[in-house]
């Protein structure tokens, strides 16, 4: 049986890459929970918000697994030829399936477990996470045994689950089903998942029994649906034409333009091994992700996700897809298609999905800028991590508009009446001179004057109007009962008493992330492509994608290191690149439509190379052996 | 003018392991040239190099005086190619894949296009994934030849194909040089095919050129001699005379391959090694491609 | 009259065309005055590369056999070539010897090599 399942083709060529794919994964939720943990949001995402979220991760990785690929394979036509029963090599590749999934959560979760483990000493910043694991461990494995048996239950005569569109959707129902039921397990008692549990064994033994003795290529019976999906060689010469049947095919020109164009479009996004909805997937999840980093989340609700640290996971999120989008260049390479055409309408894409949803986003956010006013009291929430554990109320305002100090010594806050309290300051890295500041700072022990003063600076600093702060501390502030002082109601009384307060600090973060992902992006391209030779071999190319891969990981798990140790914080990070970049914006001449022309004259230089790469792409249908 | 020129040209796949040692030749326009070697003699990577589908690590090719790599638009546009291993894109209909070759190349002949359609009784919807493979090398011949190109790559095009299948595709080719006059390199291991229509037969061996000559010549001048083994020291004394091209062990004879008539041959056996009326005959292309290179190290 | 080519045979294509259009000729099946295909129908016919029908062609035309007339389309030559009877006999005498030769090596009496030529003779009259 071992040597059955070594042999399976599910086993050897998925494994590696799954493998990094778990990592990366886990990357991705560390540090999403991280630098949400950070600010202390997370205990705005409770328990069910932390299980949906490890949940989906996980499933959406493990579920696409049995759908698509090889695993519609029982196995090699060869085998049928060998001299073994149908049954055993049905349950091996079920096995087969079983572990590989299995492993793959396996490895899921010993990465988790060594972010827990090195968070040990914040034992508060996980456990909500560490409970949603514990929770939905046990339901993830049962859900996918049963997941597995049910897709592999559909036709047990066949040596290959015929790719019809009937059991594409069955697929996807059974893998949303799952989520479903997962969620639903997780909540319940750990027994009753014992009963899905049976259920999979239940209908695994009832198929295993309905196997015949051998397999066979095609159904029995030869008008079915399946049996024309499952032989995939039919003759076509006993088909009636004319004349008039040519006549109507035959057009002027041949196929130019935007016909061109639709021919392209079907021949590099329609992907037949994954199947037209996983490519749609792909595309949502670019969009979605884009959408994610652009700071709509925090505009709208205050969750702080990261943006700066997670480009370069965006151009290695471009990236994945691009193998499998680039294989079938071998089918037009003799044709006098120009390939400066290909590489524009291959590389550039990417970019544009990303574009629609970070674009979107930054409208959105921008606009819920606009609406609201973006100087905010509150108390600084307790973060978990050593640098976080900041316990002063703090006057936050938009990123940009802090300052740096760049030797370290940044100017007290005075008042007319003498009070002056220190800046609130954060070195951009340990042991750096180099610190954030921010000039409106409201430490612990100052009056209420003062912070209505210093909400007045910041509406002078932000708005360019002048509210005096006595009016601010008559009317907007209140002072609550455990000596804490807010501004009523949001501020939004103030918006109402000052409608021309126009918000002047946008700083142009959509063509500067734009920039930021697409270099990474097309340099990741350029370095693959120029992997793509006929010198490289296939394994060299998985070396370089998966390369890319771990140095992606690497990045991720550095910053979450980083930030243990205390050694630099996230948001200090970024707020230290915004106020560069206003800094720049407005020390250019032209301000914000100077940095969109060179972020975009940047952007064409960078895809000089990708582009100069593809141009000497070598691409072979077979191996090169004559 | 010289069509197709390759010169010194080097191509490796792994470090070390060289597919091309320095191979050249070229071809004159309305040539007719074969291009005969093992399997991995390295045919296929040099008609893509011809192609500019693979670069040449080192040396020179020209196609019509141009670089395949550099002006890859206008290579591609007169030439045509047919390959073994080339694939058309399966979910495509055969209207749809002729459509699309119309559009790309500006010297299409719409008249010959309807001729071979209508010779190869092509039916317009069926999709490329379920021709059969004959029906599909059709496809692709089509569009390879009714753009009228100035020269046609053949990488063993026939590869594969029932004899009358094969047999088409040669009339094909023959009714494009006539009305066309174009060059043809084509590589093919059915060697009656290639002395049907080649009027030059280059051999490659383990990535160097070994044989580059006329069809006929080859057949009027060379001579296979057969004798019996003998002691070790024949074999020595055989592989030294001159016009000597190949000994090669048979059993309990020898092969040998002579640039000779056979009654020249005849003598010389008689003179030098003392063997009379040794065997000798003229030689046709399969022998000689296995006496070359069949067996040899 | 037909003419038929085999690929693998030791004479090359082009000698095959030359050998038969001059035994149609020399039997009376070609005559004077009659029309040859041209280079690419018989190409087309042969399946063969129509370089080689030229070759074939060329060397014919050379030996005085058949003549190209522009516009119009290969025949058969009108008269004999001229030459002396001296000259004619030394064309023969390469092939001659050769059939003498083989004829000696294989143990044919020369009485049976004058028996077939006679044979050979009569077959291509008819």
């Amino acid at each position: 049986m071992f040597a059955l399942l070594r042999r399976d083709p599910i086993i050897g060529s998925q494994s590696i890459r799954w493998g990094v794919i778990a990592a990366l994964n886990a990357g991705v939720m560390a540090g999403v929970v991280t630098s949400l943990a950070a600010t202390s949001q997370a205990l705005v995402l409770g328990h069910f918000a932390n299980l949906i979220l490890l949940a989906t991760i996980t499933w959406l990785n493990m579920a696409l697994f049995p759908i698509f690929g090889k695993a519609r394979e029982r196995c090699r036509p060869l085998d049928m030829a060998l001299p073994l029963p149908a049954q055993k090599l049905w349950l091996s590749h079920i096995l087969a399936l079983t572990l590989s999934g299995l492993g793959y959560l396996a490895l899921t979760i010993g990465v988790l477990e060594l972010l827990f483990w090195a968070f040990r000493k914040a034992p508060l910043a996980f456990s909500a996470l560490q409970q949603a694991l514990a929770d939905s461990v046990v339901p993830i494995c049962v859900c996918f045994i049963l997941a597995v048996v049910l897709l592999q239950s559909t036709g047990p005569t066949l040596y290959r689950i015929p790719r019809t569109r009937k059991h594409t959707l069955y697929s996807i129902a059974v893998a949303i089903s799952a989520l479903g039921l997962i969620l639903g397990l997780s909540v319940l008692p750990l027994l009753t998942s014992l009963v899905p549990l049976g259920l999979a064994f239940c209908l695994g033994y009832r198929t295993y029994r309905s196997v015949p003795p051998a397999f066979t290529l095609v159904p029995f019976e030869a008008d079915s649906v399946e049996a024309s999906a499952a032989s995939d060689r039919v003759e076509a010469g006993t088909q009636q034409f004319g004349i008039q049947d040519w006549e109507q095919h035959v057009e002027a020109g041949g196929t130019r333009g935007i016909a061109f164009g639709w021919f392209l479009f079907r021949l590099f996004y329609r992907r037949p091994a994954l199947n037209v909805f996983a490519t749609v997937f792909f595309y949502i999840v670019v969009i979605l992700w884009g959408f994610f980093l652009s700071g709509f989340m925090f505009a709208w609700k205050g969750v702080e996700l990261p943006q700066f640290s997670y480009v370069i996971l965006t151009g290695y999120l471009l990236l994945s897809f691009f193998p499998a989008q680039i294989s079938p260049l071998h089918l037009i390479d003799p044709l006098p298609i120009s390939r400066k055409l290909l590489a524009a309408f291959l590389v550039i894409p990417g970019v544009l999905w990303i574009s629609i949803g970070l674009g979107a986003g930054r409208i959105g956010a921008i606009l819920i800028q606009k609406s609201k006013l973006q100087v905010k009291y509150q108390e600084a929430p307790s973060g978990y991590f050593p640098p976080y554990q900041t316990r002063s109320p703090m006057l936050r305002v938009p990123d940009q508009y802090c300052k740096i100090a760049w030797n370290g010594q940044p100017p007290e806050s005075g008042s007319p009446w003498g009070e002056s309290h220190p800046a609130w300051k954060y070195p951009i890295y340990g042991g750096s001179r180099i610190a954030v500041y921010s000039p409106f700072s409201t430490p612990e022990g100052c009056s209420p004057q003062f912070v209505a003063l210093q909400i007045s600076r910041a509406i002078q600093a932000i708005y360019g109007k002048s509210v005096p702060y006595q009016e601010i501390l008559v009317h907007h502030l209140e002072v609550k009962d455990n000596g804490s002082v807010d501004l009523k109601n949001g501020g939004l009384p103030l918006i109402e008493d000052y409608p021309d307060l126009k918000f002047r600090g946008g700083i142009p973060l959509f063509p500067i992330l734009m920039l930021m992902i697409g270099v990474t992006w097309l340099l990741m391209a350029s370095v693959y492509l120029r992997a793509c030779r006929a010198t490289v071999t296939d394994y060299g190319r998985k070396v370089v994608y998966f390369g890319l891969g771990v140095v992606v990981v690497g990045s991720i798990l550095g910053q979450v290191a980083a930030m243990i140790a205390g050694f630099a914080r996230p948001d200090v990070g970024a707020a230290f690149l915004k106020i560069l970049m206003r800094d720049i914006s407005n020390a250019l001449p032209g301000g914000n439509l100077m940095v969109w022309l060179i972020c975009i004259l940047l952007l064409m230089a960078a895809y000089w190379p990708a582009q100069t790469q593809f141009k000497r792409v070598e691409v072979l249908p077979g191996r090169p052996s004559r | 003018m010289r069509v197709l020129e390759f010169n010194n040209i080097h191509r490796a796949y792994k470090r070390g392991v060289d597919v091309l040692k320095g191979i050249s030749f070229s071809l004159e326009a309305g040539e007719v040239v074969g291009l005969l070697g093992k399997n991995g003699a390295g045919k296929t990577t040099l008609v893509r190099i011809a192609m500019g589908m693979i670069e040449a690590q080192e040396g020179t090719v020209r196609i019509f005086g141009l670089d395949p790599r550099e002006d890859a638009l206008e290579v591609k546009r007169r030439v045509g190619y047919v390959s073994e291993d080339q694939i058309l894109p399966e979910f495509l209909t055969v209207a749809e894949v002729i459509s699309l070759h119309r559009g790309l190349f500006p010297t299409w002949d719409d008249a010959l296009e309807r001729r071979l359609r209508e010779r190869f009784e092509l039916s317009p919807k069926a999709k490329i994934k379920t021709l059969s493979k004959g029906q599909a090398r059709q496809v692709a011949l089509l569009c390879a030849v009714a753009h009228r190109p100035e020269l046609l790559l053949l990488d063993e095009p026939a590869g594969g194909l029932d004899p009358a299948a094969r047999r088409e595709f040669l009339e094909t080719s023959i009714q494009l040089l006539n009305e066309a006059g174009s060059t043809i390199l084509f590589s093919s291991h059915h060697m009656t095919d290639v002395e049907r229509v080649a009027g030059r037969v280059v051999m490659i061996h383990e990535g160097r050129l070994l044989l580059d000559h006329a069809l006929d010549d080859l057949r009027e001048k060379y001579t296979l001699v057969l004798v019996p083994r003998g002691p070790e020291s024949r074999r020595k004394q055989l592989a030294g005379l001159k016009g000597c091209m190949s000994v090669r062990d048979q059993s309990d004879s020898l092969h040998a391959i002579f640039g000779f008539d056979p009654d020249r041959c005849r003598a010389l056996m008689e003179r030098e090694l003392g063997i009379q009326s040794a065997y000798c005959t003229p030689i046709a292309l399969e022998d000689m491609f296995i006496e070359l290179v069949g067996g040899r190290s | 009259m037909q003419l038929h080519i085999n690929p693998s045979d030791e004479l090359p294509i082009y000698r095959q065309i030359m050998h038969q259009i001059t035994d149609g000729i020399a039997g009376g099946r070609l005559a004077p005055g009659d029309q040859l295909p041209s280079h690419r129908d018989l190409a087309a016919q042969l399946v063969i590369a129509p370089l080689t029908v030229k070759k074939a062609y060329d060397e014919l035309e050379l030996q005085g056999l058949i003549t190209t007339l522009r516009g119009k389309g290969t025949f058969v030559s009108e008269r004999r070539p001229a030459l002396d009877l001296d000259q004619r006999r030394e064309r023969l005498r390469d092939a001659a010897q050769r059939l003498l030769s083989q004829a000696a090596l294989i143990g044919v009496p020369f009485a049976e090599v004058m028996d077939l030529l006679e044979q050979i003779r009569k077959g291509m009259e008819q």
